[in-house]
């Protein structure tokens, strides 16, 4: 398979598996928010 | 000899740091051409800090189980004045001005760095068959490879060049190599180990854990890159302990000498009081496609400036690269939703058992010449688990007809590495009696 390829045949199955989760299914995320320091609050 | 065995005759004098320091470099001198473990060592600093860390034992002061144990890091994990690599020819930084965090907690505990390990290009690969500093063997059966992509730090390990190695793991680079040279890896809880002063791959999904000869041995390097108690009960035990056999896909493309042996563990962990139950896991082959969707976008983005340098990367690297820009943010976001779906559904299955007790990687250590087209089948059983960030360990569980070993993975619940390493040491026992 050419990287094309690779990449349509992963891009598919993720775009049919994601098509079965509710529309607010949230997306997993690394964000932290620091809570605000004295000085800011 | 393990970390225990080291530490308790520093403490009794019987041995020094620099005598287990000197007997460390002695044996990188006479291996390390034909296994291709290290890129660098550092023989004298490392005479110099074990010089150190024996006078503070004559003081009295003794900080903990590493006080004057030889270690190595991977060459990916930065380590002041001390070239780091990051197993790459674009990467390469000459004389780091700071140690990773990891690195800075280890010397506290008392550690002592004979050098940095080789791996595989950037961590992005299994085999640890690198185009730049050489092919890391495996010191079983030296026709075979590591595995990877911490193949260095695991073969340091294997072969007594060292009693503890750091590594790195996006997608099993800490319990692949130590599955395939027969040592223990622990990748911990997501964001338990510090990542600061490590060069990324999957910014979402790596993890940086210990590797050792025994399960208490990682748990001594836990504690200490994670800077809490991991150390292992004086007597752990499978008693009670729910333990989940996955009957679909972790079992279904095994070679026959690694079913046998991990199955002879599953049976070992009943005789010793663990309730063993089948379980039905989720979609192993679509968690696969998103952690490789993941990877592909983030290491694209993260190596985008260097892209452009592409004689000096290897092939293999290169395509993954090349396959990353082509990957559409929609792919990518899908990925990270249907990410958010598996951790609930691992969840749920880790309310009805324990752990889940798995094969490590469906083959044992591919011959060199064979390697190029594994990545995919050796980390099936491994790499989803980064998605999820739950804690993953690989250990021994036996050895196939021609010698090689085989590992077994245990996964529990998130944050509960303390609970894991404990169950492992059990099992752990219970295969050594």
């Amino acid at each position: 398979m050419t990287e094309s390829e690779i990449v349509e045949q992963l891009r598919a199955g993720l775009a049919r598996a994601a098509a079965e989760l509710p529309p607010d299914a949230p997306m997993a995320v690394d964000l932290i928010l620091p809570e605000p320091s004295e000085d800011e609050a | 000899m393990t970390i225990e065995e080291a530490s308790a005759a520093l403490a009794s004098g019987q041995s020094s740091s620099v005598e287990l320091t000197k007997g460390c470099l002695d044996r990188i001198a006479r291996r390390n051409s034909g296994l291709s473990a290290f890129i660098t060592v550092t023989a004298e600093d490392a005479l110099a800090r074990a010089e150190l860390m024996d006078r503070e034992i004559a003081d009295g002061d003794m900080r903990g189980p590493l006080h004057g144990i030889p270690i190595a890091h991977k060459d990916n994990i930065f380590t002041r004045g001390i070239r780091t690599t990051s197993g790459s020819r674009v990467l390469i930084d000459e004389e780091p001005a700071a140690d990773a965090e990891i690195v800075a907690r280890l010397y506290e505990a008392g550690a002592v760095v004979v050098g940095k390990t080789n791996m595989h290009e950037l961590a992005y690969g299994i085999t640890s068959i690198n185009p730049h500093y050489g092919t890391v063997r495996n010191p079983r059966d030296s026709r075979c490879i590591a595995g990877g992509s911490s193949g260095g730090s695991a073969v340091a390990v294997a072969d007594g060049m060292c009693l503890l190695a750091s590594g790195t793991d996006t997608g099993g680079s800490l319990r692949i190599p130590a599955s395939f040279c027969g040592v223990v890896a622990i990748k911990p809880t997501y964001g338990l180990v510090s990542r600061a002063g490590i060069q990324p791959l999957g910014l979402t999904l790596d993890h940086a854990g210990p590797l050792a000869a025994t399960v208490r041995d990682a748990a001594i390097g836990l504690s200490a890159m994670a800077g809490r108690d991991f150390a292992v009960e004086h007597e752990p035990s499978l008693n009670g302990v729910m333990i989940g056999i996955p009957e679909n896909f972790f079992f279904d493309d095994l070679d026959p000498d690694v079913d046998r042996a991990v199955k002879r563990a599953i049976d070992k962990c009943e005789r010793a009081g663990a309730h063993v139950e089948r379980v039905t896991v989720p979609d192993m082959n679509l968690l696969n496609t998103v952690s490789r969707a993941i990877l592909m976008g983030e290491s694209a983005a993260l190596f985008e400036p260097v892209a452009d340098r592409r004689a000096e990367f290897g092939e293999d690297v290169l395509a993954l690269l090349d396959q990353g820009k082509l990957l559409s943010a929609s792919a990518y976001v899908n990925a990270q939703r249907l990410r958010t779906e598996f951790i609930e559904l691992f969840r749920g299955l880790l309310r009805t058992v324990d752990y889940l007790l798995t094969p490590t990687t469906p083959t044992a250590a591919a011959r060199v010449e064979n390697a190029a087209d594994i990545r995919i089948r050796t980390t099936s059983l491994v790499r989803g688990i980064n998605v999820i960030g739950f804690p993953a360990l690989s250990m021994p569980c036996g050895r196939t007809g021609d010698g090689l070993p085989v590992g077994l993975q245990l996964i529990g619940a998130p944050w509960r590495d303390a609970e894991l390493l404990n169950v492992a040491a059990a099992l752990e026992d219970a295969l050594a009696a």
